[in-house]
């Protein structure tokens, strides 16, 4: 037990660690920091601000009687974000004299354009296939127009060690991957549809799905797959330095460019046509060398 | 010895030190998990999503930077101390962000996921700015009052206090002062023995410094012939001249013989040899001339040993009370050879000093 002296110095000590605790009690109270929320922006599109010709700086923004932005905003959908934002960028600069007064450019898969959105006219401008619109919507002429069909580019089996050879013996003794998704051209459609035509039935354990291109690529990189169905393009993009090519099909449709029927102005149409190729030329050279402007463009001031 | 109020200035400092470092330690710790948290919430499906169909293409990468800078740019650090961070994209996947700043920051946050078939990553540099005078500021005043009440807190005695207080209360000290006391570390050197001597001290209103003397004095039982006084244990007891004089003479009978007994005188006979002794001594001293007749006609009586006996005590228990005195006084028997009473100092001869 404790003596009288012992019993006082303990709560003296009980107490001044009470007071000592309390102190840190109040800091860790005090010093707690926490960030608010985070809203992150929307990392699926870019936006621009049309540029005055005469001043060379943004376009003023309408405010209507009720205070509102009256916004005319051009809407763009693509499939990808390469050169989504050189695209917007240079409609931003030259676009004044359509009264737009900022484009905005959004890239999602290519299952994200609905029918509803043909029909209630969402995007002004958008690339997606023809054969997919026209199963949406068979009518889509009455929102949209075509303005011009991209490159179609040549489709190859690509493989790093030794050309792919066309029969069943090769592809039974590699391991081919493909993308899992049944939309995908490039990596599923064209590549079934050469091995369908070759007659060339596939060993199950020699198929390899990916459900994203990354995955797809990453895989062939580190040899986990031995062949798989490439572009030109993806092969520069993917830095192989010895590619061997078995053609799969040399003109395989990549899709068309559709511009709102509201844009009643074949100068905007020359323009967007223009504009795209020349974006995408200097983007792929090779793919757009045979694409030509259209020549007679009324869209200058 | 440290001062007081320098000791209270070392005990602020140092909680002010001491809770400063812990609260910008924490506020750091906290806002980097805090962002981490949200960051890894929300980060990794957007950045998935952003980069569809886009080959790695270096372009692509720079647009999706900028826009996580610009979102990072937006983050509002909420707390009730100071506090701001700043963050940006050092690295996506493979590839660092190719500016000299970019690779340095106070830390890292590392944002990783399983995408597909990849494992992706985006790593966050965060550099934060403490507002540390507003921190230290607020830790001092909180470190400020807390000290106060730390440094005024009674603090308990040590074992040996304890007792001493005890001892002194036991004594008849009041309590309060008995407080002020026991906190004085000079009576610590007061031994045991001492203390009941300390409290009869400040019983007769001695200041505490006078009786701590008084209970580290002697105990020894002194004659000043000088004044006619008496000092026992370092109290001094002033006594009339003749009663003086016969405890004096009663401490040299200790002092002279064997057993230091006294017999009374007889009541038929009284004693005239030692009459004449006492007499040579009240001259010395100064006795008064009263006494010094009494005992040249009439002799030494027992009625007269018995009167001022009984005077010393009065006084000498008057100063020291019953219990501290009676060490110091009589002790008697009946004489088996005379059958009188014989009278002693009950002190032993070694505490005895005469000093004429």
């Amino acid at each position: 037990m404790f003596s009288d002296s012992n019993r006082s110095w303990l709560v003296y000590c009980l107490f001044v660690i009470a007071i000592l605790a309390l102190l840190v009690l109040v800091t860790v109270l005090l010093s707690r920091v926490a960030v608010s929320p985070v809203q992150l922006s929307d990392y699926n599109s870019y936006r621009c601000e049309a540029i005055s010709q005469a001043t060379g700086k943004a376009i003023d923004q309408k405010i209507d009687s009720s205070g509102r932005n009256q916004d005319n905003e051009f809407h763009i959908l693509t499939l990808t974000p390469i050169s989504a934002r050189r695209i917007a960028d240079d409609l931003c600069a030259r676009s004044e004299r359509f009264g737009i007064n900022a484009v905005r450019i959004s890239w999602h898969a290519r299952g994200h354009l609905t029918a509803r959105d043909i029909v209630v006219g969402k995007y002004d401008l958008f690339w997606n296939r023809l054969h997919l619109v026209e199963g949406m919507v068979p009518t889509h002429q009455d929102y949209y127009a075509k303005v011009f069909d991209t490159p179609t580019y040549p489709l190859y089996w690509v493989a790093v060690d030794k050309k792919p050879v066309a029969n069943e013996h090769y592809f039974n003794s590699h391991r081919v991957g493909f993308l899992d998704d049944p939309h995908s051209q490039t990596m599923f459609l064209q590549p079934h549809d050469w091995l369908q035509k070759h007659g060339i039935k596939l060993l199950p354990e020699n198929s390899r799905f990916y459900s994203d291109i990354a995955s797809l690529e990453e895989a062939f990189l580190s040899r986990e797959i031995d062949v798989m169905s490439m572009s030109d393009t993806m092969i520069d993009l993917l830095g192989i330095k010895k590619a061997y090519r078995l053609l799969i099909n040399d003109a395989v449709e990549s899709g068309s460019w559709f511009l709102h029927t509201r844009w009643n102005d074949p100068g905007l149409s020359c323009l967007v046509n223009n504009l795209i190729v020349e974006q995408e030329s200097a983007f792929d050279v090779s793919l757009y060398k045979k694409v030509r402007k259209s020549p007679a463009c009324d869209y200058s001031l | 010895m440290i001062s007081k109020v320098g000791a209270f200035t070392l005990i602020v400092l140092l909680l002010t030190g001491g809770s400063s470092y812990i609260a910008l330690g924490l506020a750091h710790r906290s806002a980097l998990s805090s962002l981490d948290a949200e960051l890894n919430q929300q980060l990794p499906a957007r950045i998935s999503q952003a980069g569809i169909n886009s080959f790695s293409d270096p372009q692509v990468e720079a647009m999706l930077i900028s826009s996580i800078n610009a979102d990072l740019a937006d983050v509002v650090y909420q707390s009730s101390i100071a506090y701001d961070c700043h963050s940006r994209v050092l690295a996506l996947d493979e590839s660092a962000v190719a500016l000299a700043s970019a690779t340095v920051a106070d830390a890292i946050l590392n944002v990783q996921w399983q995408d597909g078939e990849l494992i992706r990553r985006v790593d966050i540099g965060v550099d934060c700015q403490p507002d540390t005078v507003n921190i230290v500021s607020g830790q001092f005043l909180v470190s400020f009052l807390l000290s106060f009440v730390l440094f005024f807190l009674p603090r308990p005695l040590r074992g040996s206090a304890q007792r001493r207080c005890g001892a002194l209360m036991g004594a008849g000290v009041d309590a309060a002062r008995c407080q002020a006391l026991c906190s004085d570390p000079a009576l610590l050197v007061v031994p045991e023995e001492g203390l009941p001597w300390v409290s009869r001290a400040i019983a007769l209103g001695y200041t505490d410094a006078a009786a701590f003397a008084v209970g580290k004095a002697e105990d020894v039982l002194q004659f000043d012939a000088a004044h006619s006084r008496v000092t026992i244990h370092g109290l001094p007891i002033d006594l009339p001249a003749t009663p003086f004089i016969y405890y004096f003479w009663y401490a040299s009978c200790r002092l002279q013989q064997a057993e230091g007994w006294f017999t009374n005188p007889s009541i038929r006979k009284p004693d005239t040899e030692n009459a004449r002794q006492l007499i040579a001594t009240m001259r010395k001293m100064g006795g008064h001339q009263k006494a010094i007749n009494d005992l040249s006609t009439k002799g030494l009586r027992a009625k007269i040993l018995d009167q001022n006996r009984s005077k010393i005590k009065d006084e000498v228990v008057r100063v020291l009370g019953e219990d501290l005195a009676r060490a110091y006084l009589f002790e008697g028997e009946r004489d088996v050879r005379t059958a009188r009473y014989r009278y002693r100092l009950k002190i032993s001869p070694q505490k005895i000093r005469l000093n004429f």
